[in-house]
């Protein structure tokens, strides 16, 4: 056999090989718990391991199933949803700034709505954007859902079902917290008024600069 | 800090022009094809055995009781609560503390800083428990790490404990010992009177407890965040009260570092609450192997009053939440760079000191997209994986869409729970800077989602 087809064999075997290693991390799927964990170097020297201790599983050695999705195709299909005003992935640093900014605005309304000190036109506004955001957020990850399934790995999917069960159960929250915020508005405007008053009544008692100067 | 989460620009992105299917490749159609039908047959057998305790992908159904003991009162002088869940079956405890942000000033306590301040400024509603926060707070408190619906539960190492949950409403980390009248800084509203009382309504709680629960074999004492400096600030307290068979300790992103002196970086912190919260009024309460001169040391208190529990920290290197509380208002002018860069010198002091005992496990990613890196143990599993060693791809490997590879242990979470808390393994990695996380493209893109839904 000549020199040529030894290099080529070799060749095809590291392929394989590689291929093969390839295939093992596949997902990342961690590995059935079969032999104790073994001892990380540096460290001092570990007790002994128990029967039923988790194995580390290989490391995940491929993406998970995302790199199938098509997410202009995505926002083809959803061309309003926030989504991609306020979370989709970007370097473009004019979005990065707007989204500070946009964050930085929605939690100067959030210390309003929480302190009371906000209008009701504030609280209003405050909960009908998360409302908004919770409603687009959910009808994006059901779009993924729906057409992107069976490509996506269990990690993703997982994901994606926290997410959105994450923001329904937000927006069932958000009338209760809306009429929250109005009553704790309607509390601080009476401590407000009553505080007011008393500062008001306590200058009045104080003694005018010229009745103290009179009194000595 | 779950109402904390700074809204950092992560330090890399994944931009949405290689997210396209440009990558689908004839080679990933065939991997997937295989492994489609290798899971096909692996999930057969699983699938068979579903409940419908199975179903609940998130949350739990427990028949939780709300607690309100007189006496225990929110920063706003509203009734404290917690909650229990007594399993029958059980004989083993989590005690978990509740985080959110910490407040010292009118603004951070009032509520009026949103989520730079502390959580609950209006304290804890009735039937709390049932809300979202809770509900999903804490796969250690589900016992499961969310799922998909309709597929097996995924369940960890805490699942049929009796569950304890400690609700924060007090912007003192659970321990504070202090009244204090904060002025509005602006004139406008009306001072209010702040009573960090943590320390009170967590004796209190623990108190209870011990009545109830007179025997208790494994004891797990959490929390995340603020809460997680509860986790080691009030262990002494809970461990010598509950008097558990076995004793754990888990602090999840709420570290109390090293600071002796000025030249540590969370010194001015550690002073700041000090004065605060009236700590020096509970010294007494802890034994002489705590220095009150170094906060720090109470990591060195809790190994060496109970050298046969297990102990562990865990938290990302680039937290940057906690972080923020640490060193922003102490440095002014400081870049989120310089954040990061204190954040890491004083985790690496930390973790020094708990080389130097034999029990201390940590376990420390070193980035997460989700709540800016800040909690392992908080909403998912997912993404709190650490790894011994791992490198960029050499030339030869395939380079995309993730050019991380791991060469070392790689330890997911529940890895690390199920060793430590069931088998009393020793569990130590520190992640090296990568950013797996971030090439993680189902991270990139549902991470943000996750982060809004927790967000305010």
């Amino acid at each position: 056999m000549s020199k040529r087809w030894l290099l080529a064999i070799a060749v095809v075997a590291a392929v394989a090989v590689a291929l093969a290693v390839a295939l093992r991390g596949r997902r990342g799927t961690p590995a059935t718990p079969v032999a104790p964990v073994p001892a990380h170097a540096g460290a001092p020297s570990e007790p002994s391991p128990a029967p039923a201790s988790a194995a580390d599983p290989e490391p995940p050695a491929l993406p998970g199933g995302f790199t199938d999705v098509d997410l202009e195709q995505v926002r083809a299909a959803l061309p309003d949803n926030s989504y991609w005003r306020l979370a989709a992935p970007t370097d473009d640093p004019a979005l990065l700034a707007e989204r500070e900014a946009a964050a930085a605005r929605r939690n100067e309304l959030f210390g309003k709505v929480l302190s009371g000190t906000g209008s009701d036109e504030e609280i209003v506004a405050y909960f009908e954007e998360r409302t908004r955001t919770s409603n687009d957020f959910v009808a994006f990850a059901d779009h993924l859902l729906e057409h992107y399934s069976d490509e996506l790995t269990d990690q993703d999917l997982t994901l994606l079902h926290v997410a959105k069960r994450m923001h329904l159960a937000r927006l069932e929250e958000i009338p209760r917290k809306l009429q929250e915020a109005r009553e704790r508005r309607a509390l601080q405007e009476d401590a407000r008024r009553a505080w007011r008053e008393t500062e008001r009544e306590f200058a009045e008692d104080e003694p005018a600069p010229d009745d103290f100067e009179s009194a000595r | 800090m779950w109402a904390l989460r700074a809204s950092a620009r992560p330090e890399h992105e994944v931009p949405v022009s290689n997210l396209r299917n440009g990558f689908r490749s004839f080679r990933v159609r065939i991997l997937a094809a295989a492994f489609a039908c290798a899971a096909l047959l692996a999930g057969t057998g699983q699938m068979l055995g579903i409940g419908i305790e199975d179903v609940v992908d998130g949350g739990n159904n427990y028949a939780w009781e709300q607690i309100q003991l007189p006496g225990a009162v929110c920063g706003n002088g509203s009734q404290y609560r917690f909650y229990v869940y007594d399993n029958p079956s059980s004989s083993n405890m989590l005690v978990l503390f509740e985080g959110g942000g910490a407040c010292w000033d009118y603004d951070t306590c009032s509520g009026r800083a949103g989520i730079l301040g502390a959580a609950h400024p209006n304290g804890i509603p009735d039937n709390y428990i049932q809300e979202f926060q809770p509900k999903y707070v804490s796969p250690l408190v589900n016992g499961a790490d969310p799922g998909v619906p309709l597929r097996p539960k995924k369940t960890i190492a805490t699942n049929g404990f009796d569950m304890i949950y400690m609700p924060y409403c007090t912007g003192d980390v659970h321990v504070g010992n202090s009244v204090v009248t904060y002025a509005d800084p602006t004139g406008q509203e009306p001072p209010i009177t702040w009573r960090h009382v943590g320390y009170n309504n967590t004796r209190a709680a623990l108190d209870y407890l011990h009545a109830r629960f007179p025997s208790i074999n494994k004891l797990l004492v959490s929390g995340f965040s603020a809460g997680g400096v509860a986790t080691s600030a009030a262990y002494y307290q809970a461990r010598r009260t509950l008097l558990p068979a076995k004793g754990y300790l888990l602090n999840d992103s709420g570290p109390i570092f090293p600071a002796p002196n000025a030249s540590y970086k969370s010194r001015p912190l550690h002073d700041l609450i000090k004065s605060q919260w009236n700590l020096a009024s509970l010294y007494a309460t802890l034994p002489a192997t705590f220095n009150p001169s170094d906060f720090g040391t109470i990591n060195d208190m809790v190994a060496r009053e109970f050298p046969n529990d297990q102990l562990a920290y865990t938290g990302y290197s680039s937290d940057y939440n906690f972080s923020r509380f640490s060193y922003e208002r102490f440095y002014p002018g400081i870049t989120q760079a310089g954040v990061l860069a204190n954040w890491r010198a004083d985790q690496a002091n930390l973790i020094a000191k708990l080389n130097g005992y034999s029990r201390f496990s940590y376990h420390v990613p070193w980035h997460r997209p989700i709540n800016a890196s800040h909690c392992s143990s908080i909403i998912t599993f997912i993404g709190s994986h650490a790894c011994s060693k791992i490198r960029k791809k050499y030339w030869y490997e395939i380079p995309w869409p993730q050019s991380w590879k791991c060469t070392g242990t790689f330890r997911p979470f529940e890895t690390f729970l199920q060793n430590w808390l069931a088998n009393d393994q020793l569990q130590r990695i520190v992640e090296t800077e990568n950013y797996y996380n971030n090439e993680d493209p189902g991270m990139s893109i549902v991470a943000p989602l996750i982060n809004d839904a927790i967000d305010g």
